[in-house]
């Protein structure tokens, strides 16, 4: 018997064939002369024998043999399908059951079943002469004793996938579970995002409900004191007055304790929701977990061993390496490394190009590679790892390496770099992944032409992985290719330009970094770590209009290719999720700068783009989509109340409108949020703990803010001398509650002007 | 048990006759129709993503049952004028396999096939398409 592994895939390959012959054995009795059905189930037959031979089960093999040629004899007419015939079948697959069984189990063949179905095999043939022998098929004349002895070959073994542990799945089910895996997760994202707004909203209530019994507290401490209980009133008329207040008291006191019981109940309660929330939180926690595992499941079932597709190189590596006369050993390390499906197939093409690449271009002649000391055989070897959520390929061979010198000269012709220039290694290392480039001239059978590199680069790119070259001249060439493990759910690291929201896929950002334009040299390059980069502006390549309050602008740092370091300034880094990248389509396909767009669960969708089309490319596109980008410019209110109601009643007000607002319940608040996020206006009440509303205006006036961003007063002081402090520190309008929904807005519309709302 | 009387808010026989073969609607100056078969909904427009570095006439992207309809603004396309807001109705069609979107202002209506010029969505979507 052959090892473990290869068992288990006999096992369930085995299972398929077996129904496939069960099936087809029944339906034969019914349609007799249908040769595509006696065709298949012959194919059925001839690939369980190969396969069960291959394993080294003898006996199963001999006994598909014998099926074979069976079914190769009603094939070619020389038999009849006959009932008898029918049933020998049956027999001979429930002793391949039986022994397939006994496999599972650990147990050897038993050769008894054989010799079984051969001898009621003779039985059949006696009764059942060949078509040229006789032409009619007498009945059988004692069926019920031919097949007396079979019962104690084959139980039949109904229960098949029992059996095996295996079941064989089709693709599109797993692509099925995978995307609704997909949806789940991202609901699941949506459930912890709004997690945070329930802690805020509870926490928010518990504050409110504290406020009251505060103050129902003070309010009954202060009464108290003003009706001290023993004062004794000399006259009677005071006296009659002192029963008066006496009855004002207790009314009043009544109406303290009612509201203090009330005050109280509504904590008893709060406690109650805090519970609920709490395990409300521990089960989206699970669900997260959960939906985590299962992701991970899915994803694993749809895993192939890396080593069968290099198999496949075996065989192209032999031929090219005869062709050219060039002995070649292939070595792979890494086979077992499980990857993606799409990956698996998405990979061939890339590999086959840097493999043909190696042998033609990269591995010497045997004698070349005498004379230089190497082995006469050149060494071509793949190799697959993991790394956490990467898998990485690396291909590598020994042969001349590329020509530095070469690859210069090329770019020279091509206008890639201009004479006398000074080029890193890197940078002509970068060359070789563009368009038409190869150093190599002449017609080539074996790389085949007109396909190069970037062709190779592009096909990474889309699966969101990255390559890589080294060479050392003379010792050899490694390209080294780095993909996520899977490509339906992506994480995704999410920023704004220009009030638009994108993505990318954070196993192409290499890091996130801050940039201060001002140390920026003349080539517009940036120092980090003593490594100089090349930055480049998305609002500019994407003309939107940049929205940057902080002198260090957020830059996503993309390591591409050798010598390809691009930092891409964005307006703000908003956060990491897991998603599920949806493709563009056909009427966007050609549209290189994206590379899909991400549906959230409340069905928000978001741009993914694909640095390597983009930082390739960045031409002027001309502006575009610029109705909606100035209109998320120029809409952002930020509401400061320390009251619930005010900032929910506002939020409503406005959103309604088209506004974006922020809400926050106190001045310190209020320059977090404004340190973090640019905003269009601010609103703001005075009387507030933390920090109240004239510090936040005297604050923001310190920093410069107020001449840029308008702050208006909303509060229910109405004096003349709150009015004039709050104007002097800068304040553009001064709001009295409660205030009138169309006041506010008139205000709000003036101090928002770019904005076309209707 | 007495057969009421057809009421006044009954709908006139031959509205339910006139044929629904086409969805009609206005971009631009112009009026145009497209065959039903190709129309699969006609939605308020929501929300719509702009996709920078996208051609002018695409208005951008809208989410249509989890995929993601391109957005033609379709009076540029077509009649010759920039919308100067991005429309109110959506028109999701199919081509082929694809989905399609066009933003109009006006609400479209159903009706037979001679009002308006007939518009081939296929050769729009293939022109258009970007590569």
């Amino acid at each position: 018997m052959a090892e473990k592994g290869l068992i288990d895939f006999f096992l369930a390959e085995a299972e398929e064939h077996i129904g496939t012959l069960e099936q087809g054995f029944l339906e034969i009795e019914k349609r007799p002369k249908d040769a595509e059905l006696i065709q298949e189930l012959f194919r059925s037959a001839h690939t369980l024998k190969g396969s069960a031979a291959l394993v080294k089960l003898p006996v199963i093999s001999e006994i598909a043999h014998v099926m074979e040629d069976y079914l190769e004899s009603l094939r070619d007419g020389k038999r009849q399908v006959t009932k008898d015939g029918v049933d020998w079948l049956l027999h001979s697959l429930d002793g391949i059951k039986t022994l397939i069984a006994d496999v599972v189990e650990g147990r050897p063949e038993r050769e008894g079943i054989l010799d079984d179905v051969r001898k009621s095999l003779d039985v059949v043939e006696v009764e059942e002469p060949l078509v040229s022998e006789v032409a009619d098929i007498p009945e059988p004349a004692e069926k019920e004793d031919i097949y007396e002895e079979k019962r104690d070959v084959g139980r039949r073994r109904e229960d098949l996938e029992t059996i095996s542990n295996y079941v064989r799945v089709h693709l599109e089910t797993i692509e099925k579970m995978m995307a609704q895996v997909g949806e789940l997760t991202v609901l699941k994202n949506y459930l912890v995002n709004e997690m945070g707004s329930i802690y805020n909203l509870r926490d928010e209530i518990d504050y409110a409900g504290r406020r009251l019994l505060r103050e129902i507290e003070d309010f009954s401490n202060r009464y108290a004191y003003s009706i001290p209980d023993k004062v004794s009133y000399v006259d009677s008329l005071l006296e009659d007055f002192r029963e008066l207040e006496f009855d004002r008291y207790d009314e009043l006191n009544l109406f303290a304790r009612k509201l203090q019981e009330i005050t109280s109940d509504i904590n008893e309660a709060l406690k109650g929701i805090t519970g609920i929330f709490q395990r409300f939180s521990s089960h989206v926690g699970r669900l997260e977990r959960i939906s985590t595992d299962l992701r991970d499941h899915i994803s694993e079932s749809r895993m192939v061993e890396a080593g069968r597709l290099f198999q496949r190189f075996t065989r192209i590596i032999r031929d090219l390496s005869n062709r050219l006369g060039k002995p070649v050993r292939f070595i792979i390390s890494g086979a077992e490394t499980r990857i993606d499906r799409l990956i698996y197939e998405g990979l061939f093409d890339p590999l086959l190009h840097i493999v043909r690449n190696a042998i033609s271009h990269g591995i010497e002649p045997p004698e070349e590679r005498r004379s230089l000391g190497k082995p006469g055989e050149g060494r071509l070897m793949i190799t697959v790892r993991r790394e956490g959520s990467m898998v990485v390929i690396d291909v590598k061979d020994d042969g001349r390496g590329i020509d530095l010198r070469k690859v210069y000269n090329k770019a020279l012709k091509m206008g890639l770099v201009d004479k006398g220039e000074k080029v890193t290694r890197g940078k002509l290392l970068n060359l070789i992944f563009y368009p038409g480039f190869s150093t190599y001239e002449g017609a080539d059978t074996a790389s085949g032409r007109g396909v190069g590199l970037d062709v190779v680069r592009q096909a990474v790119s889309e699966m969101n992985g990255t390559i890589n070259v080294a060479t050392v001249e003379g010792k050899g060439t490694l390209f080294r290719i780095k993909l996520p493990l899977t490509l339906i759910i992506v994480n995704t690291v999410r920023f704004t330009v220009g009030g638009v929201e994108f993505s990318v896929p954070s196993s192409l950002v290499n890091e996130l970094v801050e940039v201060r334009p001002e140390l920026m040299d003349d080539e517009g390059r940036v120092r980090i770590r003593e490594r100089s980069y090349e930055v480049r502006d998305l609002a500019e390549i994407f003309s939107l209009k940049p929205i940057r309050p902080s002198p260090a602008i957020p830059g996503i740092h993309f390591s591409l290719l050798p010598g390809k370091d691009v930092v891409l300034l964005v307006d703000m880094i908003t956060g990491q999720e897991d998603t599920v990248v949806r493709p563009l389509g056909g009427f966007l396909e050609g549209l290189r700068y994206y590379s899909g767009v991400s549906i959230s669960a409340d069905g928000n969708l978001t741009p993914v783009i694909n640095p390597v089309g983009l930082l390739e490319e960045a031409v002027d596109f001309g502006i575009s989509g610029g109705v909606s980008v100035d209109e998320a410019a120029g809409n952002r209110v930020l509401v400061v109340d320390d009251s619930l109601s005010v900032r929910k009643f506002i939020s409503i007000l406005l959103e309604q409108r088209g506004y974006e607002v922020m809400t926050v319940s106190n001045g310190l608040e209020a320059l977090n949020v404004l340190d973090e996020k640019p905003m269009d206006m601010v609103i703001t009440d005075l009387e507030m703990p933390v920090m109240h509303g004239y510090e936040l205006m005297r604050e923001l006036k310190r920093r410069g803010l107020m001449e840029t961003l308008p702050v208006v007063v909303l509060t229910s002081r109405g004096s003349e001398k709150h009015r004039e402090k709050a104007l002097s520190l800068g304040a553009r309008d001064y709001l009295v509650k409660p205030f009138e929904e169309k006041e506010l807005l008139q205000t709000v519309r003036r101090y928002i002007k770019s904005l076309h709302l209707t | 048990m007495d057969i009421q009387k057809p009421s006044q808010d009954e709908i006139p026989e031959e509205f339910v006759s006139r044929d629904l073969e086409v969805c009609i609607f206005r971009a631009g100056e112009k009026v145009l129709n497209i065959p039903v078969d190709n129309l699969l909904e006609i939605t308020e427009l929501t929300e719509i993503v702009p996709l920078p570095g996208a051609p002018d006439y695409l208005t951008g992207i809208a989410h249509y049952r989890g995929k993601v309809v391109p957005v033609l603004d379709i009076g540029s396309i077509v009649g010759n004028e920039k919308s100067s807001s991005p429309g109110r109705w959506l028109l999701v069609l199919k081509v082929g396999e694809d989905l399609l979107g066009f933003s109009i202002m006006e609400m479209p209506d159903l009706g037979p096939v001679q009002e308006g010029d007939s518009l081939d969505v296929m050769a729009l979507f293939q022109k258009y398409r970007i590569r």
